[in-house]
């Protein structure tokens, strides 16, 4: 039922949208109608076009992500649990989390050149300060209660750390790296319309050359498809992986 | 005179200017079953984590069977008003944490062993959100005991549940009393709830508490509740009753302390400050 009413609701806006096109005369280099962007959209399918630009961004994606994450997280830990690694390091980081991962394109492509490499380094960029946020608040807002019953219970310190501090902290990194993986996905797109050759962030600006605002629009609504595709799968992680913290927090 | 199970000496504890407890001393015997009871912000968690552990004296010391108190240990279990059990984990794995530390291998079996005890059967695989109140708190005692701790620490324990399952609750823990012995330290700011855990004219109605017809809801009467005490004293009455464990119990049972609500009879330590 809300299923159909969602469906209901985008035809309506295709609707409205095809007929505005149509009964006033615009343009298709302006705007086209949804008809010629499905077209469009599957005329760049079946050539392979978008399964092969989806499949580079995608890769772009994971690796920038696997990267950033993966330094993020024992980075995020280490400081969440030791008072002395987080005032010696807070600063720095404070320092350069406000700088959005597009200010830092000139800078890497004059270290790393044009292609992957730049792009990677972007991307982990951006995935980089959402998981090192979220891991260090994590572990640092474990409730005190636990590491007092672990305590008492003869936890060790190594135990006490994979036992509790890590998995307390759990719904916190995983919801840093939900954000962390969309900020990827913004970030991979820009890198691909300055620094690489592949890729639906390429291929929209490329389409912009000649003006084909059908296929821009088919590449955008691909980014937007598959952007709530990975969010989907994300959300379906954590779900899995946050059994017992499911509806805990409207206890 | 049995062992002595904790001995405060002279405590004071301070936070950052306020005084939470002055000059305390505290004699528990091992066995024994003692409240410490006092209106909120009385200091008596104060007293009872610087006995568990988790916090040091600004002054004066605490022995915990003759040895001080520097660090919390598994030998003193403590169970906490908000249960604290470990929301990542299932039932069974926050009962047998501590059992897992130790290197226990029978660690699941005895973990389950004592959900049977405490009436957590098959509930070994949820996860603590899945349960009530009183059973979550029946986790966190299982829990305590699963490490066979001769000293348990109770803050509150039964404070966040309904009157009722206070109730149950409370039999429960006296009958695990009764059969284990551990020396227990139970805070609570109810006045009949340390009345009747820690009697102060010797635990003597016991056995009328747990009996049939006060289980069934009809209050004892103060008739029925002066026969108990008799009970107490007769033991030859013990064994025409059909719970000697309650019996036992009576029979050996130290004569234990309640400091009193009121000002006057209170201790020193038990000041109100601040509250």
């Amino acid at each position: 039922m809300r299923a159909l009413r969602s469906i209901a609701v985008i035809a309506a806006a295709l609707a409205v949208w095809e007929i505005v096109c149509r009964a006033a005369h615009v343009s298709p280099a302006i705007l086209p109608p949804p008809s010629q962007v499905a077209r469009k959209w599957w005329e760049y399918l079946v050539t392979g076009e978008l399964p092969r630009d989806a499949v580079a961004t995608l890769l772009r994606v994971f690796v920038g992500f696997a990267i950033g994450a993966g330094l993020a997280l024992p980075l995020g830990l280490w400081m969440g649990a030791r008072e002395r690694i987080y005032e010696l390091l807070n600063p720095i980081v404070q320092l350069l989390r406000p700088i959005p991962p597009i200010a830092f394109i000139p800078l890497a492509i004059l270290w790393f050149g044009l292609g992957n490499p730049p792009a990677f380094f972007l991307i982990s960029l951006g995935a980089f300060f959402p998981v090192l946020m979220s891991t260090i608040a994590g572990v640092r807002t474990v409730d005190a209660i636990y590491v007092r019953a672990a305590q008492n219970l003869g936890a060790p310190a190594r135990t006490l750390f994979w036992r509790v501090l890590f998995p307390g902290a759990m719904p916190s990194i995983l919801s840093g790296m939900r954000v962390g993986i969309g900020v990827a996905f913004i970030v991979v797109i820009v890198a691909e319309m300055i620094a690489v050759n592949s890729g639906l962030g390429y291929r929209i600006l490329e389409a912009r050359e000649y003006f084909w605002s059908d296929k821009i629009l088919a590449g955008m609504i691909s980014i937007g498809v598959i952007g709530l595709a990975i969010d989907t799968v994300m959300a379906r992680i954590n779900h899995r992986l946050l059994r017992w913290h499911r509806g805990l927090e409207h206890a | 005179m049995p062992e002595a199970a904790i001995q405060v000496r002279g405590v004071r504890k301070e936070f950052g200017g306020i005084v939470a407890l002055d000059r305390i001393d505290l004699d528990v015997a091992a066995g024994e079953f003692v409240c410490l009871l006092g209106p909120s912000g009385c200091g008596k968690s104060t007293l009872l984590n610087a006995i568990a552990g988790f916090t040091r004296p600004s002054s004066g010391e605490i022995l915990a069977f003759g040895k001080r108190v520097l660090q919390p240990e598994p030998a003193r279990a403590m169970v906490f008003q908000e249960y604290a059990l470990f929301p990542w984990m299932t039932v069974r794995e926050n009962v047998s944490f501590g059992l897992q530390i130790r290197g226990d291998r029978g660690a699941y079996q005895k973990a389950d062993a004592l959900l049977d005890k405490l009436a957590l059967r098959g509930f070994g695989d949820r996860y603590p959100k899945d349960l009530s109140g009183g059973m979550r708190q029946r986790v966190a005692l299982a829990r305590a005991l699963a490490l066979d701790a001769p000293m348990l620490l109770m803050d509150e324990p039964f404070g966040a549940l309904d009157a009722l399952t206070r109730r149950s609750m409370q039999d429960e823990l006296l009958r695990i009393w009764t059969e284990l012995k551990q020396t227990i330290v139970f805070v609570t700011h109810g006045i009949e709830e340390s009345l009747l855990l820690a009697d102060p004219r010797g635990g003597d109605d016991v056995s009328s508490r747990n009996s049939e017809e006060n289980r069934n809801g009809s209050a004892s009467p103060p008739a029925r509740r002066g026969g108990a005490r008799v009970l107490h004293r007769s033991p030859g009455h013990h064994a025409a009753r059909p719970r000697g464990a309650a019996a036992s119990r009576a029979r050996r049972r130290e004569p234990t302390r309640v400091p009193r609500p009121d000002a006057a009879a209170r201790p020193h330590w038990m000041e109100t400050r601040g509250a």
